[in-house]
């Protein structure tokens, strides 16, 4: 898999904000990706250096409409902690 | 924060204001908080969301739109205290630029007016004072006389007479044209004349002596070239008239003529008090005369530079003053708008020519009141209030005391100025060769009515007090002095 395929997209909420000041980014990636995938993923995208990468499956939420019900996608999430003297300049600086 | 100033024409500052980066950021910061709590971005609560997401969000020129009235109204605000300027209206922004630096902007502020007297200790004005003759005092006895005529109506018809008061329906026509427009449904207005050679224009005398009533006229007349109707100045005029009444004026005996008048003495002492009456009138014509003339020369050699902000408010003022003119007769000036088919704005506009002169009347007089330090001094200021409180009686002073209270002080101030400028003014345009008129003085009577509640005195005379130790009256004294300035004292 290419890295772009890995990291589908930068996760920005006021919670992930907060855990920036920690050196840590959130993304969306692949749901079959490993950890050392994302990692040399985030390392060849952002040319920084990953300490740490921490996932989750996140469940679909159930929606529903009228008596109509089903699921959103399931998806994963990676949690980048990135060492040192690294930083990703997404946002910031702009 | 640099602050850099420019005179402009007009009476305008240019105030260029420039802004440190430290100052900018610190805005942009006030301006994403603000603009987080307003509108709500995914994955954020309401005004949690950090500058740099805001940005990104909403992008650049927005939140340097959101900053930049934060940052003018703080930053100018304190400008003006740096620079300790009064601006007198409102600011007017020319030009911003907080996108790269320098991050700065123009303001343009209207500031007070400058006005530059010119010599005016060597402008003449003089005061020519109209001789009294005889046929003016005879003209003014017959006047008091005239007051006095009984009309009855005739015992036996006859044809109207020199000296008769008559009814009349009269319409007048230019080349076949009548000269006012009416309803020709309506029906013609009756006019009361009194059938005497210089009171008619000429030929209608004429025309109408020996007429009886309902007789069909038509009288023609050729009207003087200085007709204050420009409509019929110099033209020939016909009448058709028809006579409906005629009265007989029964004037009274010339010896009843004091005791009628109320005058305590003889014919020939009334005489004499009626031409001392016409030569104090035809001096105070002269006075007032002398005075518009020196003002105009003085606001024609002044040299102004007002904003336009005050010939705005001026004209405003004027405006207003109309308006309550309406409102006192029960009308709302939207009404008299709408009816006459005007706008607020047009009115607004043709006001600002008469403003203009208003205003630069008032403000070389109230440089001319500074030049000459003319001050009132609380006594002057009494005697002021004393001579306005002698038109009413006892119960209306304290209403009036109640009502107005500090108000009628400053009015009494603004007039004791106005009166010590019309002398100084009548002194310097006279070269001192001539003494003005001395005002009347409050009577006794009135002094002692109004000093009959001293605690009220007091007060006033406090009031009165800070009024002649604030230059502001000195302004608006002036002000008054330019209305009295523009008016026609009686004859």
């Amino acid at each position: 898999m290419i890295p772009h395929q890995i990291i589908i997209r930068p996760l920005i909420t006021e919670k992930n904000t907060n855990l920036m000041t920690l050196n840590k980014y959130c993304f969306e990636v692949d749901r079959n990706a490993s950890k050392s995938q994302i990692k040399a993923a985030i390392e060849a995208i952002f040319n920084v250096s990953v300490a740490k990468v921490h996932t989750m499956n996140v469940r679909g939420k159930m929606k529903r409409r009228g008596r109509e019900f089903g699921y959103t996608a399931d998806w994963k999430k990676a949690i980048v902690t990135l060492a040192e003297g690294s930083r990703i300049d997404l946002f910031e600086g702009v | 924060m640099k602050v850099t100033t420019e005179k402009l024409p007009r009476s305008l500052l240019a105030l260029t204001i420039e802004l440190e980066r430290e100052q900018v950021e610190k805005g942009l910061d006030r301006a994403a908080r603000r603009l987080s709590q307003k509108y709500a971005i995914p994955g954020f609560r309401k005004g949690k969301a950090p500058r740099f997401i805001v940005e990104n969000y909403f992008g650049r020129p927005a939140l340097l739109d959101e900053a930049t009235d934060d940052l003018i109204n703080r930053s100018f605000r304190e400008a003006l205290e740096q620079e300790k300027i009064e601006p007198i209206g409102q600011p007017a922004l020319d030009r911003v630029q907080f996108d790269t630096e320098p991050f700065q902007f123009v303001v343009n502020i209207p500031v007070e007016p400058t006005v530059t007297l010119p010599d005016y200790r060597a402008i003449r004005a003089a005061v020519e004072i109209d001789d009294v003759n005889d046929e003016d005092l005879e003209q003014a006895m017959k006047a008091r006389l005239d007051r006095h005529a009984v009309l009855r109506d005739l015992e036996e018809p006859r044809p109207a007479q020199e000296g008769d008061q008559l009814e009349v329906e009269l319409e007048a026509f230019v080349d076949g044209q009548p000269v006012d427009e009416r309803d020709p449904d309506e029906p013609l207005r009756p006019t009361t004349l009194v059938l005497e050679p210089n009171r008619l224009a000429a030929g209608l005398f004429e025309g109408l002596v020996g007429q009886s009533i309902d007789q069909a006229l038509l009288i023609l007349s050729h009207m003087p070239e200085d007709h204050p109707n420009e409509k019929v100045a110099g033209k020939e005029v016909s009448f058709a008239a028809r006579i409906l009444k005629i009265q007989e004026r029964l004037l009274p005996d010339w010896e009843e003529l004091p005791t009628l008048e109320e005058f305590d003495g003889t014919l020939d002492e009334l005489r004499t008090k009626t031409q001392q009456e016409l030569l104090q009138a035809a001096r105070q014509n002269a006075e007032q005369k002398a005075v518009n003339s020196y003002i105009e020369q003085l606001v024609a050699q002044t040299q102004f530079d007002i904003p336009d902000v005050l010939v705005e408010r001026e004209a405003d003022r004027m405006l207003q003053e109309r308006e309550s003119e309406y409102s006192r007769y029960g009308v709302k000036p939207e009404q008299v708008y709408e009816m006459q088919g005007v706008k607020r704005e047009d009115l607004l506009a043709n006001l600002k020519p008469e403003a203009e002169q208003r205003l630069l009347n008032t403000l070389a007089l109230g440089e001319l009141v500074r030049a000459e330090e003319l001050r009132v001094e609380v006594d002057e200021i009494t005697a002021a209030l004393n001579t306005i409180l002698k038109e009413y009686d006892a119960e209306q002073r304290e209403r009036l005391r109640t009502l107005l209270g500090e108000q009628l002080a400053v009015t009494a101030g603004n007039q004791a100025l106005d009166r010590k400028l019309r002398r100084r003014i009548l002194e310097i345009a006279s070269d001192g060769s001539y003494t003005p008129l001395e005002e009347p003085e409050a009577s006794d009577e009135a002094s002692a009515a109004s000093d009959h509640d001293a605690a009220g005195v007091e007060e006033e005379e406090a009031a009165a007090e800070t009024i002649a130790e604030e230059e502001a009256a000195t302004e608006e004294a002036a002000d008054t002095a330019t209305d009295a300035a523009s008016d026609e004292r009686p004859a």
